[in-house]
């Protein structure tokens, strides 16, 4: 088992009426890509602020690299975190910002910078608020993966990217993390096409954490099973239906349940048709507001 | 080099920087107005005058201005990069006043270089501190005021950029709206209070005006009202949770 890197016990952060995230208690361990995934509102960004100390929580503890984290310039000095909001100075060029960032960050690799700059296209002359949407989240990607962080963490990074870019990121940001292990947290929107980078899902809904998975075990938690409609509702008695569609006599049903191999070749001896559930669609289901966790 | 020395380095690069900038477009239209329009008076005996109000005018206005407004931009920025608030703040109150030390000296270089330019233009040349304090000061003393009172605005803007940092644009139309209401308000609640409080005695003792090293009493104060808005600015700060000002986003 790898060491863990953020321990977090009843951490509760609360604006005004609204409790952005709710007794959440987590261990993230090293070297491992996580995805964080969550509806709008859900508190994805909150954590990651609290995790980074840019706000402070309500109550519970942060521990990262098993001191307490916040403000601590010790953790701080070890995390580099990219947010979605837009926290850099306007006027600042490009080249600017990279030899500013350089030098808060010992770990940070300035010839690894300049190859992500060339291979993004990104103009280092430019200043900031020259950029497009893109290119301000090409800065953010440069950034983030050229500190080399032991602890790296992306909310939203690829905002503005058209599908190439974004492909070019996953790709790079695998290939780095294979050189150099280290623990990133990635909290995207972009669900299907980031899933397989992930070593764990980590999902929240209405500020709690409701699961935390390898992305493989996410992946066989559940399953669609299709077939004519009185004998799917018959085979499937006594399993945890989370959702049902019809198609004239046909119906599909996603199930939240580990099959083994006999319960498998049972479903198919009956004439069922058993296929895997898209990770997108197990996310809607695991954060349907209709559904109980 | 710990993170307050990189904290202190990376304010002061870009406070200079921008103090450079426009500085050099302060310098220039100041200059010009003491030359061409503003302070060059004559007297009712034919004798020409002039003062060197124009130059720490615009560098106190830019200051001013200054700081406040990229409080919000330095803070969020270091904040990003894995900065305590203690160091940030900290950063920010050693490079105002080492701000302050420079633009005093720059300040009264430049006042020294008008001197020998009016002087061979054939004016009599009134320093404004040599003029309200009413004797022949050192240089030692009228850098420390000048020190002392650029102090106090940076200080005071600090303050403020923290409230405006805090309360978004609530506060910016607050300020304004006070700022505006500051013309018609204030002098008529002074005349109604100056039968309780002299404001003029008040202003005197605040600028030392009548005292024997009067300017030492004026730089004591200015240093004074400077720290405390120092202190309240550095609490603010460090209590502050971060928040992305709207022109931002």
């Amino acid at each position: 088992m790898n060491d863990i890197v953020i321990k977090t016990s009843g951490l509760t952060k609360s604006y005004k009426h609204t409790k952005a995230l709710d007794d959440f208690t987590i261990s993230l361990e090293s070297n491992k890509i996580y995805g964080l995934l969550g509806r709008n509102g859900a508190g994805k960004t909150t954590f990651l602020n609290l995790l980074t100390s840019g706000i402070f929580a309500n109550s519970g503890n942060i521990e990262i690299f098993g001191e307490n984290a916040v403000e601590s310039e010790a953790v701080l000095s070890k995390v580099c975190y990219m947010p979605e909001k837009n926290m850099f100075m306007p006027k600042m060029k490009v080249k600017e910002i990279l030899a500013t960032t350089a030098e808060f960050y010992d770990s940070f690799d300035k010839d690894y910078a300049e190859k992500l700059c060339k291979k993004f296209s990104l103009s280092k002359n430019k200043r900031y608020n020259e950029l497009s949407r893109g290119y301000e989240s090409i800065v953010r990607i440069v950034i983030g993966l050229a500190s080399r962080s032991p602890l790296t963490i992306f909310d939203e990074p690829v905002l503005g990217l058209d599908a190439a870019v974004r492909e070019m990121f996953y790709k790079e940001l695998l290939e780095d993390f294979m050189e150099n292990p280290r623990t990133i947290i990635i909290s995207t929107h972009l669900i299907e096409e980031s899933a397989d980078i992930f070593n764990d899902i980590i999902i929240i809904k209405n500020g709690k954490l409701i699961s935390q998975t390898s992305t493989e075990e996410l992946k066989e938690s559940m399953f669609y099973c299709s077939g004519r409609a009185d004998i799917v509702d018959k085979a499937l008695s006594g399993y945890n239906i989370i959702h049902t569609e019809s198609v004239g006599s046909v119906k599909v049903c996603a199930v939240h349940q580990k099959l083994s191999p006999a319960e498998l070749k049972t479903l198919r001896d009956a004439n069922l048709d058993i296929s895997p559930i898209p990770v997108q669609k197990l996310f809607i289901y695991f954060t349907d507001n209709n559904m109980e966790a | 080099m710990n993170r307050l020395t990189k904290c202190l380095k990376f304010e002061l690069k870009k406070s200079t920087m921008g103090m450079l900038y426009y500085g050099a477009i302060f310098i220039g239209i100041s200059a010009l107005i003491t030359l061409f329009i503003g302070t060059g008076v004559s007297s009712d005996s034919g004798d020409h005058y002039a003062s060197s109000m124009s130059f720490f005018m615009p560098f106190s206005i830019f200051l001013f201005i200054s700081v406040m407004l990229t409080y919000s931009y330095h803070y969020n920025y270091l904040l990003m990069l894995g900065n305590s608030r203690k160091n940030i703040m900290l950063s920010q109150i050693m490079s105002y006043t080492i701000i302050s030390i420079g633009t005093a000296i720059v300040v009264r270089l430049l006042e020294f270089g008008m001197e020998l330019l009016y002087t061979n233009l054939h004016y009599q040349y009134t320093n404004i501190l040599n003029f309200v304090y009413k004797t022949n000061l050192s240089l030692f003393s009228t850098i420390l005021w000048y020190f002392a009172l650029f102090s106090f605005i940076c200080f005071f803007s600090l303050f403020l950029g923290t409230l405006r940092y805090k309360f978004g644009r609530m506060f910016s139309r607050i300020f304004w709206v006070a700022f505006a209401l500051s013309w018609i308000v204030v002098p008529f609640i002074i005349s109604k209070l100056n039968s309780h409080i002299n404001f003029d005695l008040l202003l005197k003792h605040l600028f030392g005006i009548g005292y024997k090293n009067g300017i030492y009493l004026a730089t004591g104060n200015f240093l004074i009202i400077a720290a405390l808005f120092g202190i309240i600015a550095y609490f603010i700060g460090i209590k502050q949770e971060q928040i992305v000002p709207e022109k931002q986003q």
